[in-house]
């Protein structure tokens, strides 16, 4: 594969990113010649044409990429491997599965920049320039971590749009819950970086590099009997900064807290951006690195996915606030999406890539409506999030209450929605790949959820209003975001072939489980399955699936 | 330009209208009173922009129409018909695929020799993902001469020196296994893809397109659905300028039209049923249109409800399709029905059965018409535009569609015939005697349905369509002229200062016995709706005429061998009769005579919006029957739809014409004389007290409301009743509680491991980290 290293190349592959941070520097420059105390408005204005046009971009590159691979590649270097061999190196590369992960992202960067204009009316702190700024900063930074191949440069991606979301969190300083959410992000960021960086560090002294693909050709080379421990270890602790980013179990405390304490509309951000950014980052370290050793990382991660979805689905039960129980449903989403993950193949990680996108449409669309829902009765301080305030919303503003609803039974997994359909390709995925342990334990924590997202509307339809006053009406820009996410969720099923089939299509580059099965496991799917045990050099292979066989995973 | 590229703009236009209506209208409605002086958009710009979408697509359809005509026209020439015979050969079916809706799953194809068994292959062709070859290989097995037919693209895949290398093929797939056939040759090869599909041991794939298809059958819908809609989307301005509600009449008239475009436009079954229950839903939010009166709210209900039946007979049969044929396109299962169904078979007969059940919902047949003349609840033109027009005439278009599975059990297509014959006579026996004006009409197309369905069961489904469209024109005209002359009465009533009670549950402005005279006071409305009372009543000439009697033509062509269509035959011929007695009946009383209250008295016409239509479909119902022209070999019909409806082409002998004139003027004749001014030659009460039983039946409707009430609601009542009690409550609710309770405490459980310390939750982390790389390392080191 022969891949264009010119400039012009490069720079395409990149265009959104650096139209994102050029919107994010007019931003910052258009403030100097604004009066003093015009807020954010400009600056997000700026975003908002900023983003829409690296959507744009990257509907372009898309297109550029069908039927050929041709145009994928990347920023780096060709590097000799001895006996004249070569490989190519990328710090990051342009594929189909980062342009879908991205495109997610730029959504869900449109939807909060248009959310944080609606807020910011509401909450005066919010309305600053540096919002829109910092927000877009970190959107650049997840759009890189979608491509990167490096781990160094992906350490670099997450740490830039992570210390962006410490400073969002911390964003409206008139609150201490917002204070202490973003000394808290803060703090258990950095102590889950250092996690990951000591997992790199590891993964090198072990492999001599950092690069994922020559990882992979490395780790072929040595076989398991040269294989060093070490990089079981590194890639042990490297699992746990990203569980962490990604909100697995056990690593998964700061969601609830930083996400309830966190600005509304950041908090939204934080819910979906990150969630997609981190997610793809993870499949392709797993998929394109470490495939590998996948008959032992996938047990594991087998285990974190099913003790996650099940530990956020049953605490969002008991959650008396929106915000509260949208991070625990946040933190279960995270184990249904790792399933698709460890289905693997195009079948897998597209299902969990419709599912991330679904999902951000639905979490999206509940942002919405919790903004607006205004400011608390009682304390015009704090916004009106508590399951108590959407008592009798069903009289007081029957759009809002209809779109929530259709997000909420969306992330119930309810048919004919999004997020029925999400759940629908990410169980057929596990089935496919013979995890059919994975594909119960899915179905089972949607049982559990429904109750949890239910509970909401039965209180914005049964309950009676404390007072008859009407919301007020959302703002434009709100009742956009909520109207198309609600719409989006609500016409999936018509939509849903398109959507599906482009998250199939959306192929990443140097993924590893592309060759071919040896033997099926279990019900004989090896053209899409195989689940975990991948193709290996005979001698790695036979080792492995040896232990594979012994340790029986759910 | 080739105007079939904007096929999908049909519907989309009116969809377009409801979006907008529902979403933008209240936006801009707010918009606009911020302006200075604003005071809000007119309500009525809802209704003109909700006619002018429709008429956009008219337009698009009628160009569609030209189009296809030319592109006939050229394709018969290209086949060397002489161009002076007018001849052209129907274009082959337009399939648009607008995109993939539905994939789930993968066709799975048995293995039946072990791999090592079969020819090493050493490589795939580029794009050939998945291992098609073992398809391929099935395939020969099956039917080795069937590879020879595959072509280039099979070529490639069996000379491993001709493709583009990209990887082997794995060497030990067991015999008896099942691989996925998850991708075929690029090329697209539909004979390969046919051979795969038709061939599969087991098959696990959902796929459907969102696909519209445009053939002669559609084209026809097509037109009369935008045309019929348009015109009645016009007549609503003036009919419902008045009301309240009006946006969200016109959201829900432009959401039916685009649902019932969706019905005649699909390319598949599922398509076709995403229409076919929108369709429905929208019939229950426009029955159901002024729901503060709870009358009006149970109509609609009761007209879902039975509808649900219907449907649900229907999905059984789409399931059944999709497990027969692998696929619920129209091309491919009208195809291969021959192939997979057996004549006579169990499923060749359930199929079309089932189809049949929901089609009798649909089209308000013998035994689920009963919603249909509840449904007149609706405002006039909703009952013109779906309760008469179009919606009901599904069942005949989807029974004319699927016409090769009907082809296939014969004993169904003349259930078929049956069905539309008892209901025919039934619902004709019970108009002679209703005196509601819209109820005539609607137990008249309950009955008019069923002779399209006799049209259907007897073979000659042309004749069927045919009479859906001139019935179409002339019960659409009946309906807005039945809504007009209402309009004319509530303004009399109004100019006179009355306001006269409902008797026997009519209202007077809709009361027959309170009309008369009509067709003086309000001439436009009263000559057209004489127009359409002859046509409906077979005058000769008229469109009804035409059609009608291409079916009992139909009918009579086969009484000669079967005796069963010879009593069809004969229900016809009387049905006939007593059509044109209720429509010479209700001619009479309404139009002609004196007046017979204030309301008759004081009446005036219409508004042009409303009388504009009249005289356009008053126009049609004469001249509407010339493109089925029975008397023409190459009838615009006959060469079109033919090809898609299959049967034969009825024609009309002078005997069968003479009969039905001679049946026309009868019945016409008798009413004359019964109902008609003047003096009167036969006493109409005379004449009901010797028939006294038979009308007591026929005014209470033959009980069949009261018999289903006692027969099935009752008993499902009593049935739901002890689910709730003893079930629900008792045994289920139980069990949830018990598991919620435990669910709920689970979770106030791991809660208390949210402390909210920052050190708790670095610890958490710090230990599952630990817990983590020492088990990747046992897994390394460990060995």
């Amino acid at each position: 594969m022969q891949t264009p290293l010119t400039l012009s190349y490069q720079l395409g592959l990149v265009g959104p990113v650096l139209t994102v941070m050029a919107a994010a520097l007019a931003g910052l420059i258009a403030d100097w010649f604004l009066p003093k105390g015009s807020g954010g408005r400009y600056a997000s204005w700026l975003g908002l044409l900023g983003v829409a046009a690296a959507g744009a971009l990257t509907v372009r590159q898309w297109g550029q990429m069908a039927g050929t691979k041709a145009l994928s590649g990347g920023f780096g270097r060709v590097a000799d491997l001895g006996d004249g061999a070569t490989q190519e190196l990328f710090l990051l590369q342009g594929d189909r599965y980062a342009v879908y992960a991205g495109g997610i992202i730029l959504l869900s960067a449109f939807a909060s920049l248009l959310l944080g204009l609606a807020y910011a009316e509401r909450r005066s702190a919010m309305d600053r320039m540096e919002h829109p700024v910092i927000l877009l900063l970190a959107t650049a930074a997840m759009l890189l971590a979608c491509m990167a191949t490096d781990l160094v440069f992906l350490f670099l991606c997450i740490e830039t749009f992570s210390i962006a979301l410490y400073v969002l969190a911390g964003f409206r300083r008139d609150q201490r819950a917002s204070q202490e959410a973003a000394l808290k992000y803060f703090v258990l960021g950095a102590f889950a970086a250092g996690f990951l960086l000591y997992g790199i560090a590891l993964v090198y002294a072990s492999t001599g590099t950092t690069n994922l693909s020559l990882i992979h050709t490395v780790l072929q080379k040595q076989g398991l009997n040269g294989l060093p421990p070490l990089v079981s270890v590194g890639l042990g602790l490297i699992l746990v900064g990203l569980g962490f980013k990604v909100a697995l179990a056990p690593f998964h405390q700061w969601t609830p807290d930083v996400y309830d304490g966190a600005p509304l509309t950041v908090t939204a951000f934080m819910a979906t951006g990150t969630k997609v950014a981190a997610f793809a980052a993870l499949g392709r370290v797993l998929w394109s690195g470490f495939s590998l050793l996948a008959p032992m990382w996938a047990p594991v991660l087998a285990v974190l996915a099913v003790v996650t979805l099940f530990l956020g689905n049953l605490v969002a039960l008991v959650q008396a606030d929106m915000k509260r129980m949208l991070a625990y449903s946040a933190v279960a989403q995270s184990g249904y999406l790792l399933i698709g993950l460890l289905a693997g193949g195009p079948a897998g990680r597209g299902a969990m890539l419709f599912y991330l996108l679904a999902y951000t449409l639905m979490t999206l669309g509940a942002f919405a409506a919790l903004v607006a829902l205004g400011s608390a009765v009682d304390a015009p301080d704090r916004d009106a999030t508590r399951l108590a305030d959407l008592r009798g919303l069903g009289a007081r503003s029957p759009a809002v209450a209809v779109a929530l609803g259709i997000c909420l039974v969306s992330l119930a997994g309810l048919p004919p929605t999004a997020g029925f359909l999400g759940k629908w390709t990410l169980f057929d995925a596990a089935l496919g790949a013979g995890r059919s342990g994975l594909a119960v334990a899915l179905i089972l924590g949607s049982v559990i959820s429904a109750f949890t997202y239910l509970r909401p509307l039965v209180l914005m339809v049964m309950g009676s209003a404390d007072e008859d006053a009407r919301l007020d009406e959302p703002s434009t820009a709100n009742a956009v975001v909520l109207a198309v996410c609600a719409l989006l969720v609500a016409g999936a099923l018509v939509l849903a072939g398109p959507l599906a089939g482009a998250s199939r299509q959306a192929t990443m580059t140097a993924a590893q489980d592309e060759a071919p099965r040896s033997g099926g496991s279990g019900v004989g799917t090896p053209q899409t399955g195989g689940g975990i045990f991948m193709a290996a050099p005979p001698e790695l292979d036979e080792r492995m699936r040896a232990k594979a066989a012994a340790s029986p995973t759910p | 330009m080739d105007l079939r590229d904007y096929l999908w703009l049909v519907p989309a236009l009116p969809l377009a209208g409801f979006l907008i209506l529902v979403l933008l209208w209240p936006w801009a409605d707010a918009l606009s009173r911020r302006l200075p002086a604003g005071r809000g958009l007119p309500p009525m710009l809802a209704g003109w922009l909700a006619t002018a979408l429709v008429g956009a697509a008219f337009a698009l359809s009628l160009g569609l129409g030209a189009q296809f005509l030319n592109a006939a026209a050229i394709a018969g020439e290209d086949a060397g018909h002489e161009p002076a015979e007018g001849v052209a050969a129907a274009p082959e079916p337009y399939v648009q695929r607008l995109w993939t809706w539905m994939e789930v799953g993968r066709d799975q194809v048995e293995v039946t020799a072990a791999r090592a068994d079969l020819p090493q292959l050493e490589e795939i062709p580029v794009g050939a993902v998945g291992p098609s070859w073992i398809a391929v290989d099935t395939v020969r097995q099956l039917n080795p001469k069937a590879l020879e037919a595959l072509g280039p693209a099979m070529g490639r895949m069996w000379q491993p020196e001709l493709t583009a290398g990209l990887r082997p093929v794995g060497a030990d797939i067991p015999a008896g296994g099942l691989v996925t056939l998850d991708s075929l040759p690029p090329s697209g090869d539909v004979a390969l893809e046919n051979a795969a599909i038709a061939q599969p041991r087991s098959r696990h794939r959902f796929a459907v397109d969102m696909a519209l298809q445009l053939d002669g059958l559609s084209l026809l819908m097509l037109l009369v659905v935008t045309g019929v809609g348009f015109l009645i989307h016009l007549y609503s301005i003036g009919y419902m300028g008045q009301d309240a509600g009006i946006r969200r009449y016109f959201s829900y008239l432009n959401l039916f039209v685009f649902s019932m475009l969706m019905l005649v436009l699909g390319a598949n079954f599922l398509v076709l049923f995403v229409g076919w229950e929108l369709v429905g839903a929208c019939s229950y939010l426009l029955i159901g249109f002024w729901h503060q009166d709870p009358a009006n709210a149970a109509a609609g209900r009761k007209a879902f409800v039975v509808n649900r039946i219907g449907d649900f007979a229907f999905i059984i049969a789409l399931m059944l399709i999709w497990s027969v044929f692998g696929s619920l396109d129209f091309a491919r299962v009208f195809s291969q029905a021959e192939n997979l169904l057996p004549l006579g078979g169990a499923l060749a007969v359930a199929i079309p059965a089932l189809l049949l059940f929901g089609a009798a919902g649909k089209s308000a047949q013998v035994p689920l018409y009963v919603w249909l003349p509840d449904a007149m609840a609706g405002p006039t033109p909703v009952s013109a535009l779906i309760h008469a027009a179009t919606m009901v005439t599904a069942g005949v278009y989807m029974s004319a569609r699927a016409h090769a599975l009907f082809d296939r059990a014969p004993v169904v297509l003349a259930a078929v015939a049956v069905v539309g014959a008892l209901t025919a006579l039934l619902a004709a026996l019970i108009a002679t005697v209703q005196v509601d004006i819209k109820r005539v009409l609607a137990y008249s197309t309950i009955s008019q349905l069923g002779f399209m369905f006799m049209g259907v069961g007897a073979g000659a489904a042309l004749a069927g369509v045919f009479h859906l469209m001139t019935h179409a024109f002339f019960k659409a005209l009946l309906f807005l002229g039945a809504g007009s002359l209402m309009h004319a009465m509530e303004h009399g009533f109004h100019h006179a200062n009355e306001h006269p009670q409902s008797v026997d549950g009519i209202p007077a402005p809709q009361d027959m016995r309170r009309m008369g005279g009509l067709l003086k006071r309000a001439p436009v409305t009263g000559w057209t709706f004489l127009i359409g009372g002859l046509a409906l009543a077979g005058f000769p000439g008229l469109a009804g005429f035409w059609s009608k009697d291409e079916i009992v033509h139909a009918l009579h062509q086969r009484s000669a061998a079967e005796p069963l269509f010879l009593a069809l035959w004969l229900m016809a011929l009387l049905t006939a009769f007593l059509t044109a007695y209720y429509t010479g009946r209700q001619l009479c009383m309404v139009l002609f005579g004196a007046p017979r209250s204030s309301g008759a008295a004081e009446a005036s016409d219409s508004p042009w919006v409303m009388t504009l239509p009249l005289v356009v479909l008053a126009l049609l119902s004469v001249i509407g029957w010339l493109p089925g022209n029975p008397l023409a070999e190459h009838s615009l019909l006959a060469t079109y739809v033919l090809p898609v409806v299959g049967g034969e082409h009825g024609g009309l002998d002078a005997a069968g014409a003479a009969t039905a004139t001679a049946i026309a003027f009868a019945g016409l004749g008798l009413a004359w004389l019964a109902f008609g001014p003047g003096r009167r030659l036969i006493d109409a009460d005379r004449l009901a007290q010797r028939f006294a039983a038979v009308r007591r039946l026929a005014w209470n409707r033959f009980y069949v409301d009261e018999f289903y009430d006692r027969l099935f609601v009752a008993p499902f009542k009593r049935l739901a009743d002890f689910f709730w009690r003893v079930v629900d409550v008792g045994m289920v609710d139980g069990l949830v509680n018990w598991v919620g309770r435990l669910t709920v405490g689970t979770g106030q459980l791991l809660r208390g491991w949210q402390s909210g310390q920052v050190r708790a939750y670095a610890l958490s982390v710090l230990l599952g980290a630990m817990v983590l790389v020492w088990y990747l390392f046992q897994q390394a080191w460990g060995g």
